[in-house]
């Protein structure tokens, strides 16, 4: 059970992705643009799900201003591009995970394993 | 090298060659010259006789062919040039030969010219229609990539949605079935973009090669639980394994290789059997891919290793594809040092082998 962010500009990708979440058993807000998501870091997420391509800026870029900004919760890429361009340079970023869009499913599992992992931590 | 003797026989080469053509004295004073030669000087012929090119063309030309004709003096070797004339903006290939007296002596220089301005521009032109055709099939990978990426958005929506209607509907049998389509559907699309990425990605060379120990035996099952899970026919795989478990590779190119050609093999098999042989120690490993397909017909054998080319191509209902995926197995076993053979019999079935070293 977590409050979580998403950051997503595609509107019906955070509309199915937040309404996932809250059959999971999540609380889930989301927003779309970085300029956004700046404003509401601060509201006590347990984690945040970043797409990476958002119209004011990067989610990579946008991690590493969380990060500085103190933020230690996980922060998970949620991106169409593919894992071997793009997880590396996102982990170097600060950010938890790397999950490629396609499969659900998958993104749910790595939102349960790092709320337990965190919870413990 | 000619010999003075044979003066009258030069003189009838020279007014009856093809090209603009002259004999020239070592003080670069013209003798002979033909009357393609003296047309292109715009002169008549006894006005070209008896002068030097600095008295026929501006200095800069006349010091460049007077360079030409020393040289081959000099080196006492027929030589080969092409000139630009600079007035007429042509293109010139020359031949000139030096000529020595019996003694060995030099007495000048025949000159032989071609205009291959023609030549020159459709070399030009191919060279650029090359290009922009090497252009536009780059321009054309990146945009299919590009599409291919942004199709995840609406296919992740799809998945999304199904998961959550899953979730919140009472799954009877029948509504059931439906979700199992719409699964499979979302299984095919997601295969279909993974492997037009995957074909863009090798044809524009963007990947490197990472070896580490990999489990092949895991990467194999997968494949196949995947490959059986897309199976509508009365088609069985199966796999023997000789190897060792561990294997020094990279492992994004081994799970395509098996993906393209466990694929394939299922794909143009109706009925019967895909067998999968794996071979071989830690240094070699050696693949077999067998099926009881449709077979290869021989014209086709190497034509279908190139992007875009198919055994049939122009009929798509039957098999569906791109001819992606024997070009992207190829370029990944290249890719690995290895080697792919193809043998086969039409009407009997197809087998790849792969040979690849540690």
């Amino acid at each position: 059970m977590g409050k979580i962010l998403v950051v997503e500009d595609e509107s019906l990708v955070s509309l199915v992705l937040c309404a996932l979440l809250h059959e999971t058993g999540h609380t889930a807000e989301s927003v779309g643009t970085c300029a956004d998501a700046r404003e509401k870091m601060h509201n006590n997420y347990d984690m945040f799900i970043l797409d990476l391509g958002l119209p004011d800026g990067d989610g990579k870029e946008l991690a590493i201003e969380f990060r500085a900004a103190g933020i230690t919760k996980p922060i998970v890429a949620f991106s169409g591009r593919e894992e071997y361009e793009m997880e590396k340079p996102c982990l170097a970023a600060g950010m938890t995970a790397y999950v490629k869009k396609g499969n659900n499913a998958l993104l749910l599992a790595k939102v349960e394993e790092l709320l337990a992992m965190h919870a413990v931590a | 090298m000619f010999n003075i003797g044979k003066t009258a026989l030069l003189n009838q080469m020279i007014l009856q060659s093809p090209g603009n053509a002259f004999f020239k004295d070592t003080s670069g004073i013209y003798k002979v010259v033909n009357l393609n030669y003296a047309n292109y000087l715009d002169r008549p012929l006894e006005e070209v006789i008896g002068k030097t090119d600095f008295e026929l063309f501006d200095a800069l030309t006349a010091l460049a062919l007077q360079k030409a004709d020393d040289l081959a003096i000099r080196n006492g070797e027929e030589y080969e040039i092409e000139e630009a004339d600079l007035r007429t903006g042509k293109t010139y290939l020359s031949k000139k030969i030096p000529f020595y007296n019996k003694k060995g002596k030099p007495i000048g220089v025949f000159g032989i010219s071609f205009d291959i301005t023609q030549r020159k521009k459709q070399e030009f032109q191919l060279a650029e229609a090359k290009q922009k055709a090497e252009d536009a099939n780059q321009a054309k990978t990146v945009i299919l990539s590009s599409i291919s990426h942004d199709m995840r958005t609406p296919l992740n929506v799809i998945d999304g949605a199904a998961s959550l209607a899953e979730m919140r509907v009472e799954l009877t049998p029948e509504v059931q079935e439906c979700f199992a389509m719409i699964r499979k559907a979302i299984k095919m699309l997601g295969d279909m973009v993974n492997r037009v990425i995957d074909s863009a990605r090798i044809q524009t060379n963007e990947f490197k090669i990472q070896k580490e120990d990999i489990c092949l035996p895991e990467i194999i099952n997968d494949v196949i639980e995947f490959e059986k899970s897309l199976i509508d026919k009365p088609v069985i795989i199966n796999h023997h394994y000789e190897a060792n478990e561990y294997f020094y590779t990279d492992r994004d190119c081994m799970q395509h290789i098996f993906l393209n050609l466990i694929g394939n093999a299922v794909k143009f098999t109706e009925q019967g059997e895909v067998t999968i042989t794996i071979k071989g120690d830690e240094e070699c490993l050696k693949i077999i891919v067998q099926d009881t397909g449709i077979g290869i017909p021989e014209d086709a054998r190497e034509r279908i290793f190139e992007p875009f080319e198919r055994v049939v191509r122009t009929d798509r209902s039957k098999y569906k594809g791109y001819g992606l995926g024997l070009p992207t197995v190829k370029k990944y076993v290249e890719a690995l040092g290895g080697e792919i053979l193809l043998s086969s019999i039409v009407g009997e079935g197809s087998t790849f082998e792969v040979n690849i070293r540690a």
